[in-house]
This record gives structure tokens, sequence and C-alpha cells, in this order.
């Protein structure tokens, strides 16, 4: 049976420290290999500051809600905001080259999509946007 | 504005940035507005110094490469020393190091500026 942990938190930038340490701490209690560990903090932090910022407009009284499927074999992080979404079936078609040095911006789904197994969106109707993050396991 | 920490150090034209904490959405901030600050005050060689620096997230990684750009173009660069194992796999993973040659301590980022000074001479 999959175990699930929810975590919901006001959208302030401070929080992002603690959703990484809560992200350290599966990790560890799970038994992942460090490197494992770092790429799922890495990508959860940057759904998360995309959810603060571009879904909640970082307005702290919109809060993001964060739900993590624990599996033997694969862990699943859902991210939710209350933001009206994006064209993402477009963006995940032309994702900017990372390098480009006329963007300050734009970087985070790049390094999601490269570090997680799986990433998808969905706009949930009278919630606003989900992304999930999909890695499959392998203990150390 | 308390995750990230900057000590400044000039020697010769360079200045080198000690940056300790993390360099996220949050502080990547504070951090543009003191680049800017020395690139407008003509401080153009810039040295970061990134040893204790955990954690660098694409909103701080966006700052650096944005000012690659104007930095060349007053004969100035900014180069990037000492970063973390972790650190260094997103580097490379955004293929900035097509962009950035990484230096193993702010010592070697300033031989390398001096040697371009070098080579520079008529």
């Amino acid at each position: 049976m999959p175990e699930y942990i929810t975590i919901e938190f006001p959208s302030r930038h401070k929080y992002l420290n603690m959703i990484d340490i809560v992200c350290g701490e599966i990790a560890e209690d799970m038994g992942l290999k460090l490197e494992i560990a770092n790429e799922i903090a890495i990508s959860v932090i940057e759904a998360c500051t995309n959810a603060l910022e571009h879904g909640n407009k970082s307005s702290p009284e919109k809060n993001i809600r964060m739900v993590i499927k624990r599996d033997p074999d694969k862990i699943s992080i859902e991210v939710y905001d209350w933001g009206k979404g994006f064209d993402y079936k477009e963006y995940l078609q032309h994702i900017p080259d990372p390098s480009d040095i006329q963007k300050v911006r734009g970087r985070g789904i790049f390094i999601m999509k490269e570090m997680m197994d799986d990433i998808s969106f969905e706009l949930v109707k009278d919630r606003g946007m989900k992304v999930t993050l999909e890695k499959n396991l392998i203990k150390s | 504005m308390d995750k990230l920490h900057i000590e400044e150090e000039y020697v010769a034209e360079a200045a080198i940035l000690r940056l300790s904490g993390l360099v996220d959405s949050a502080t990547s901030y504070y951090l543009e507005s003191r680049l800017n600050e020395l690139i407008a005050a003509d401080k153009v060689k810039l040295v970061i110094d990134l040893t204790e620096v955990d954690y660098i997230s694409s909103a701080g990684w966006g700052i650096f490469v944005s000012e690659i750009k104007g930095l060349r173009a007053k004969n100035g660069d900014i180069k990037l020393a000492g970063m973390n194992p972790d650190v260094r796999d997103v580097f490379e993973l955004l293929e900035f190091d097509t962009l950035l040659t990484p230096y193993e301590s702010a010592t070697d980022a300033l031989i390398a500026f001096d040697s371009q000074e070098s080579n520079n001479l008529p």
C-alpha cells in the first residue's frame, strides 16, 4: 500500500527551505541514494517556486498543497496552486534552450524534466494547476 | 534575506564575491542588485566564489548568465569558482559549461583574469 504525506503552506519563499528539509527527511527514511534525493529535492523546490510565483502570484493567503505518494518502487509528488495555468502542451514541445543568456528565468521545467522520470501538468477545475513529478527508485 | 550572505574582496581590477547559503528565487534579487551596482561602478571582472553555497535554483542561475553579455561587452566577465558537486551537476545540466569555465578556487579564477590581461597586451 502506498503512503501519502500531505503538506500545505502559504505562498512565502521562507517555506521552501522547509520543503527542502522535508524532502531530505523522506528520502533518508526511504533509504534513497544521495544523488536521487538531491534530484527530487531540487525538482520539488522548482515546482513549488513556480506554484508560488506564477500560480499563486506570491499571494500569501493562497496556499500551495503538496502530496507525496510513497510506493516501494516509485515516489510521486503532486504540487497544486490556485493559478489559471498555462499552455503546458505548447511549452513542453518547445522548451527553451537553457543556455540562452537572454533569458533570466524559465529553466525550472527543464530542470524538473531532466531530473525526474516523468513530469505532467493538469489544470484542475475550480482549483488551479497540478504538477506531478515522478521518480523511479533505486535503493542505495 | 538571511539565507544568502555576500562578502566582497577587491584584488586589482577584480571583485571577488564570496557567497554563502542559498541562491534561490527569494535571494537572487539581492544578488542581482549587488551585481548591477558593481557593474554600474565599472567593476566588470567578477569572481563568484560558490564554495559555501549549498544550492542554486534556476532563478539564481538565471542571474549569472543574464549578466554575461553586458560584462563581456565591457571587457569583463563572470567567473564561477568552488562549486560543490550538486551545484556543478545543475550547472552542467543547464549547459552553462558552454558559456562559463568553472574554476576550482577563486585564486584560479583570478589567475585566469590575469592571463587574459597578459594575452591582451600589445
